[in-house]
């Protein structure tokens, strides 16, 4: 083996702690065959691996060390590109890309107009990368992360202003070439050579743009929307050429300068109009980019200063005055106010703050004054979170779109090759004049549209990610919202879920002399000391009513029985009916209405003081406000809907009655949740869980769908297909719908864009002629080749007006 | 008087601080040692045959 086959390569390795773990990968990679040396840094996380590529890949060396517990790290960059002005230009930057050593893997946005790399930094820097964009013929606009918006946006501006005057100008020089064409007012031949002077600029000069976008096409060897363009509208112009200034070559024929210029005006129509709707489908991402604050008021060295956002530290103490933005996540140390939560949460009613409640990052600050400490900064924070996550969703592609990408791959030289063909035919085989010929092939490749294929899923996406977004509903990839149209069965998480998730008390029955307040004052005294979430129940409802617990003198919890305790001289049991039964005390005056409680699955507590039974008390954990109407409205639109739980049968169903669930999967382990969706899968169903986020984990990645359900800050944001961030059930109904509505959107405009061609094809082809005798006008070609991208992308931006139906 | 089944103690029950039930029956200890390590392994003291040793 020579020593230059050999290939060096680092690679930063993420989740070593100790050296320990550097020696096992390296030992795990000394036993691949093809690798001749593997160093493994532990303090600077790297590894140097120096093998033969003949024997061995570096995905197999990656996978090594991910199999053995550790992982690689890849960066991830999102890059906004200029210069893409079809989406043949995406499959140029991402096959660029993607033939680099180093570049995991690329994908192009092409309707907002930025790729996402993921790449080692070990092995290509990001100049290189934006060096690979350049050379493959568009440019990177530079940008920092926090003026996302505002670059973007200019950028976008920008590139509207320059069509316009594009179009201004070809339209300006049109006009007159119409009026020369129509009205003939010079002789033939100055006639002619006067159309020649106004059209040769609107030919080389607005439309040089296509012929860039040819050649850099050519220079990648593909092709796009530009070739079909340069190549329809030259044909036109050269032929008129011809004629203008040796007529003996087509004896007797006319020039048709008009439909070069026409064509160029209404494919620039086009394009404007789809830059102007394309910024509206981005409209509510942009929103959410923006939202981050500029600046925080910190207070350091006992001085309140103003710094950039940037600049802010973990437990630095924050100061944010009333209709002041809160700029980072934190904890509230001083004061009380109200906070708008909006625009994170979707939740339009003001949250009240006090000290220990959290704080997020962009919501904004109402009544009064707050002091907190960030506990969150940078990338770190939930907007930040939420951004990135948005991204990621814009550059996934939904399973339906893959149709689309395959066949605008050999869209452009199909429509080459049936412009030629068509001409060729009705030249050669049917005999048709030259000029009908010519007609043929300009109309064939100017109708042809594959921007509209193009463009179909990721505008619907982003304008449905971004509606989501808006109302705290994070959908995180296409492969969900695909799912959402053959979704039929939903499955809750009963605890936390459906349920509050914290026990409270329902009621409060006392026995003989006792009142209510009593036996919650005695209740209480005896669970002052108790961690048990039940106790946590009754002092929560002491602590409401404004009753005072003490301490008890004695505490003995009696496991499996209850808690036995003495106070003032007084012994007080609270317990189950095992524990009454072992001090002999009779309960059966109230044993009839314990039943009844526990038939609704309810807890039930007995309370004895001095031998003396007191009385009752149920404690149960409580639905949600909403979950009784989600569940309603999902099994309204046809779902089943299941409720899966660890509890026992009879509490289980007797929260599911209350919900209005059927179908109960109780006692349940956590660790087996997932195993339950399986089953349901097995059934052939496809399914959406509904969960935390956190316990739930491992069910939410098993279903078709995982829905988590958070609250506020604590939102799990990487489990979960769906990330609902207000803590109300109604919204999953609301992210079906959207998804939905979104998939319909995609489906409505992968069908436009296919129809379109396939009907107007073969009609510029000339292939209905025999039955209609009208052939396809090269320019009415031009205007429903503009007009066919600018409704897909109008439609898209249409599910801006989507109002969940619950 | 009870036993301290732990650590073979007599123990007043009606002012034993430590106690626990065990199958209907309450078991009184002389410190919170002893209801521990009777709470962990009821079984074994109840049928006597530890060795007794003293809670600490």
């Amino acid at each position: 083996m020579s020593q230059e086959k050999n290939k060096k390569i680092t690679l930063n390795i993420g989740g070593m702690s100790c050296i320990n773990c550097a020696h096992t990968i390296e030992k795990e990679l000394a036993k691949l065959k093809g690798v001749t040396q593997a160093t493994v840094n532990l303090a600077a996380e790297q590894a140097l691996i120096v093998y033969n590529p003949d024997l061995i890949t570096q995905k197999t060396i990656e996978n090594v060390i991910t199999d053995s517990g550790y992982h690689v790290i890849h960066e991830k960059i999102v890059l906004q590109i200029g210069g893409m002005s079809c989406v043949n230009c995406a499959k140029t930057i991402e096959k660029a890309l993607g033939n680099r050593e180093g570049i995991y893997n690329a994908v192009v946005n092409f309707a907002a107009e930025s790729v996402s790399v993921e790449y080692n930094p070990q092995q290509i820097s990001l100049l290189s990368i934006k060096k690979t964009i350049l050379d493959s013929g568009y440019q990177v606009i530079e940008q920092q992360q926090k003026t996302h918006e505002g670059t973007a946006g200019e950028e976008r501006k920008r590139h509207i202003r320059h069509l316009k005057i594009l179009l201004a100008t070809s339209v300006a020089l049109t006009i007159p070439i119409l009026v020369l064409m129509w009205l003939s007012p010079l002789p033939m031949e100055q006639n002619n050579i006067l159309m020649f002077l106004l059209a040769t600029p609107v030919q080389f000069i607005v439309g040089w743009t296509f012929y860039v976008g040819t050649y850099k096409g050519l220079r990648n060897k593909t092709t796009n929307m530009d070739t079909l363009i340069a190549m329809g509208t030259s044909t036109a112009w050269i032929y008129s050429t011809i004629v203008t200034f040796a007529p003996n070559v087509f004896p007797g024929a006319g020039v048709f300068f008009d439909t070069a210029t026409m064509i160029m005006s209404f494919i620039l129509l086009g394009k404007l109009l789809d830059a102007v709707a394309k910024g509206r489908t981005s409209e509510a991402i942009r929103k959410i980019m923006g939202l981050q604050a500029k600046t925080a008021r910190v207070i350091r060295n006992s001085e309140e200063q103003e710094i950039p956002i940037e600049d802010v530290q973990v437990g630095e103490i924050i100061v944010v005055r009333p209709g002041e933005k809160i700029p980072v996540d934190g904890t509230v140390t001083e004061g009380y106010s109200a906070v708008d939560e909006k625009v994170i949460t979707g939740e339009s009613i003001p949250v009240e703050k006090r000290i220990s409640d959290q704080v997020i990052g962009a919501t904004i600050n109402k009544t009064g004054m707050l002091k907190f400490k960030a506990t969150k900064v940078g990338k770190d924070t939930v907007l930040a979170q939420i951004i990135s996550m948005v991204e990621d969703a814009l550059t996934s592609k939904a399973p339906i779109q893959r149709l689309a990408d395959i066949a605008s791959g050999y869209f452009v030289p199909a429509i080459i090759i049936t412009a030629t063909l068509s001409a060729l035919i009705w030249y050669f085989i049917v005999g048709a004049s030259f000029i009908f010929s010519l007609t043929v092939f300009i109309a064939v490749l100017i109708v042809a549209c594959p921007c509209a294929l193009g463009l179909a899923t990721p505008t619907a996406i982003m304008v449905g990610v971004g509606k989501g977004a808006e109302n705290g509903i994070l959908i995180k990839n296409g492969e969900a919202l695909e799912a959402t149209y053959k979704l039929q069965t939903v499955v809750f998480d009963k605890t936390g879920t459906l349920t509050k998730g914290e026990p409270e008390v329902t009621d409060l029955i006392p026995n003989g002399t006792f009142n209510e307040d009593q036996l919650l004052q005695l209740a209480g005294i005896t669970e002052k000391n108790s961690e048990h979430p039940l106790g946590a129940a009754i002092l929560k409802r002491a602590k409401e009513k404004g009753i005072q617990i003490d301490e008890p003198d004695v505490f003995n919890a009696l496991p499996g029985y209850g808690v036995e305790v003495e106070h003032k001289g007084t012994k007080i049991l609270l317990g189950n009916r095992k524990l009454m039964e072992a001090n002999n005390l009779d309960i059966s005056v109230l044993e009839g209405k314990m039943s009844v409680l526990e038939k609704e699955g309810k807890t039930a507590m007995l309370l004895a003081v001095d031998n003396q039974f007191a009385g009752l008390i149920a404690v149960a954990d409580t639905l949600k406000e909403h979950s009784a109407d989600a569940v309603k409205t999902l099994q309204q639109m046809g779902f089943e809907v299941i409720m899966i739980t660890g509890d026992n049968q009879r509490t289980a169903k007797a929260i599911a009655a209350q919900v209005g669930v059927n179908r109960v999967f109780a006692e349940v382990l956590p660790s087996e949740k997932a195993t339950e969706i399986k089953k349901l899968q097995a059934e052939g169903k496809v399914v959406a869980m509904v969960g935390d986020g956190i316990n739930d984990a491992p069910a939410l990645a098993q279903a078709n769908i995982g829905i988590a359900v958070g609250s506020g800050s604590d939102v799990a944001i990487e489990t979960g297909d769906i990330v609902l961030i207000k803590n109300d059930l109604r919204d999953v109904v609301v992210a079906i719908q959207l998804s939905r509505a979104t998939m319909k959107k995609i489906r409505q405009n992968l069908f436009w864009a296919f129809f379109y061609n396939i009907i107007l094809v073969p009609l510029a082809a000339g292939a209905f002629y025999p039955i209609i005798h009208v052939l396809f006008n090269p320019v009415y070609a031009a205007a429903a080749m503009a007009s066919s991208s600018v409704t897909v992308v109008t439609n898209a931006s249409l599910l801006r007006r989507f109002k969940p139906k619950i | 008087m009870a036993k301290d089944l732990v650590c073979n103690m007599d123990v007043d029950e009606k002012t034993a601080k430590y106690k626990t039930i065990y199958q209907g029956k309450y078991y009184y200890f002389c410190a919170p040692g002893c209801k521990k390590s009777f709470e962990a392994n009821p079984q074994k003291y109840i049928s006597g045959n530890s060795s007794p040793h003293n809670c600490n």
